[in-house]
């Protein structure tokens, strides 16, 4: 009975070993370290703005429009003479908070239809994952368009409408791995060690299964950046004067003959966080095969 | 055969899914087409009027008489006339079809082009700082947001060297640039999987083989491991498709073109439900087509894979 208690229990973690090999990797990796700083960055300037900019991002001022990017305004000044730096560091907050939400909702819903699907098996599965075939079925931004006409604009519907559209793709990833996990001879033992069905699912299954769903909805979080921000550039998102990132590219798009860098720095800013998380996803899911369209 | 009659069976309900999902997404829309028409009326008048409406629309019926209306009309193709512009909805849509479909078969072919090309250098660069500078390539463009990328290009070849017209350029430069400005992100993806599977193709005994009969370099990864390693490519271009049509949405909007991308914006903010509901059975039926195609295709890439059982 010993041996297969030991047996029956989760393959062993070694997270010490883990953790070691984790932190020599960031050491030989200056990019995955430059990315994981970048986050820091931007997750302080989500929750603490004011550590990297003094003024008010909504401070209009008639005689400071349109200035180039210098000492004073790093990244310029809008037409109503605001500082776009100060108006980047607050979009933070905003486009991050629906990137978070965003994935939460796909990851929660996917994940637990998922696990339904690949748990239960027969006629539930099939009919389950015909509906996430429909939901894959459609462009994601069209259904995106659809719910947030039913929502109304802002950037939490924004966030609702990217999360139910994610929600497919988590269900089919999780299904398949509880079905991969399933077939795992730790699990197989537990079925010899008498273990109840409910346990193995949630003490073996579950938590086996759980990993390449979390390196996923890692890189997920990067594509959602991407995507709230397109939605709120079409002007779905938050009402013009809020600092958001989509949005300042887009109020910037008038001036992208001459003066540039109203669109383009918040667009780069919004390009090395995705790079930044997609490159943590990366080292997260190494050795497996998926890759983000 | 009988598995590939099965899929067509699938693709049918998937459309029809898609239809019905559209449908009732519209239809639980707090506020309808006819809030919308009667949006400018003053104030005693507005009840009466959204009423009026409303019946006029046939938008007082029982939601199940509507949907079976929509349903057998889609079946006749006829989603009903379009809100605002008052014609059939399907008319709407197909004319502004053929912008969308050159700008997105342009840019599917360029992403196609981009990402293989890109790909099979990075197996033929020798020098390492080279190599590693393009494989970093791949992961920079699927960062890019598409709107970002067009509006760069806009700024470079609208306002600095006057190659295009920055609103709605008709020429063909103008949809080269916008293709491109879509392609980037589709090429990026299809490289960074293109460059897995080569090198893993490039690994495989049958591959060794090859380069003791002493086989170029070039020979070995574009005439052999390539044909290997662009299957799962394939495959992976059913959700390139879907990924182009929302890119359309933003490269049509950066550029001031009138396609369909637009066309779905505006419609979805009126709440034109028939032309929405058009573009979404639409788009599944492309979705679906795409990947019966690309189903099709698998038995011709991989011998070993044939339609049995």
């Amino acid at each position: 009975m010993t041996t297969l208690e030991v047996q029956a229990s989760a393959p062993p973690s070694g997270r010490s070993r883990a953790l070691g090999r984790r932190t020599a990797e960031l050491l030989r990796s200056p990019g995955l370290l430059a990315s994981y700083l970048w986050v820091a960055v931007i997750l302080a300037a989500a929750v603490h703005p004011g550590l990297f900019v003094s003024g008010d991002p909504l401070r209009q001022d008639a005689s400071q429009m349109l200035l180039s990017p210098g000492a004073g305004h790093l990244f310029g000044t809008d037409d109503f003479g605001r500082d776009q730096f100060t108006r980047t560091v607050w979009g933070t907050r905003l486009s991050l908070q629906a990137a978070v939400i965003a994935v939460a909702i796909g990851l929660v819903s996917g994940s637990s239809i998922g696990l339904v699907a690949g748990a239960l098996r027969g006629r539930v599965d099939s009919v389950l994952m015909r509906v996430v075939d429909i939901m894959l079925a459609v462009p994601s931004l069209i259904v995106s368009l659809a719910i947030i006409s039913a929502l109304g604009r802002g950037t939490l519907n924004i966030a609702v409408a990217i999360g139910i559209n994610s929600t497919a793709g988590f269900a089919r990833l999780m299904r398949s791995e509880v079905l991969r996990v399933s077939n795992a001879q730790y699990v197989e033992a537990s079925v010899f060690a008498g273990h109840g069905y409910v346990r193995r699912l949630f003490r073996h299954v579950v938590p086996n299964a759980s990993r390449s769903v979390l390196a996923a909805a890692t890189m997920d979080i990067g594509t959602a950046v991407l995507t709230v921000a397109a939605l709120s550039f079409l002007g779905l998102g938050a009402p013009p004067p809020t600092p958001e990132w989509g949005l300042l590219v887009a109020e910037g798009r008038t001036f992208i003959g001459v003066q540039w860098w109203l669109s383009l720095l918040p667009g780069l800013v919004i390009v090395l966080t995705v790079l930044a998380v997609y490159r943590i996803g990366r080292s997260f899911n190494r050795g497996r095969t998926r890759v983000v369209a | 055969m009988a598995r590939y009659g099965l899929r067509l069976l699938y693709g049918v309900i998937v459309v029809w899914g898609a239809f019905t999902g559209a449908f009732f997404l519209l239809y639980v829309v707090p506020g309808d087409a006819a809030g919308g028409l009667t949006a400018g009326a003053d104030g005693g008048d507005v009840k009466h009027l959204l009423a009026e409406q409303r019946e006029l629309l046939g938008l007082d019926r029982p939601v199940y008489v509507q949907y079976w209306d929509a349903l057998t009309g889609a079946l006749h193709g006829d989603f009903g006339q379009s809100i605002y512009q008052r014609r059939p909805a399907v008319d709407v849509y197909v004319e502004s079809f053929p912008e969308t479909l050159q700008l997105a078969l342009l840019g599917l072919l360029l992403a196609v082009v981009l990402g293989v090309t890109l790909s099979v250098v990075i197996e033929l660069t020798h020098w390492k700082w080279a190599r590693e500078l393009l494989i970093s390539l791949p992961p920079i463009a699927v960062s890019l947001p598409p709107f970002l990328v067009g509006l760069v290009l806009l700024q470079v070849f609208a306002f600095q060297l006057h190659w295009i017209d920055a609103v709605s350029d008709r020429g063909l430069g103008g949809l080269l640039v916008a293709s491109v400005a879509l392609a980037v992100a589709g090429g990026g993806s299809i490289s960074q999987l293109l460059t897995a599977n080569l090198r893993a193709a490039l690994t495989s005994p049958y591959i060794e083989t090859a380069r003791n009969w002493g086989l170029s370099r070039f020979d070995i990864v574009v005439r052999h491991a390539l044909k290997n390693a662009a299957l799962p490519v394939v495959t992976s271009l059913g959700t390139t498709v879907g990924v182009m049509v929302g890119g359309t949405v933003l490269t049509e909007t950066v550029f001031s073109r009138l396609g369909v991308g637009r066309l779905v914006v505006d419609a979805v903010n009126g709440r034109d439900m028939p032309v929405v509901l058009v573009a979404v059975t639409i788009s599944a039926v492309i979705f679906v087509v795409v990947n019966l195609v690309v189903d099709a295709l698998y038995p011709l890439l991989d011998k070993r894979i044939r339609w049995e059982g």
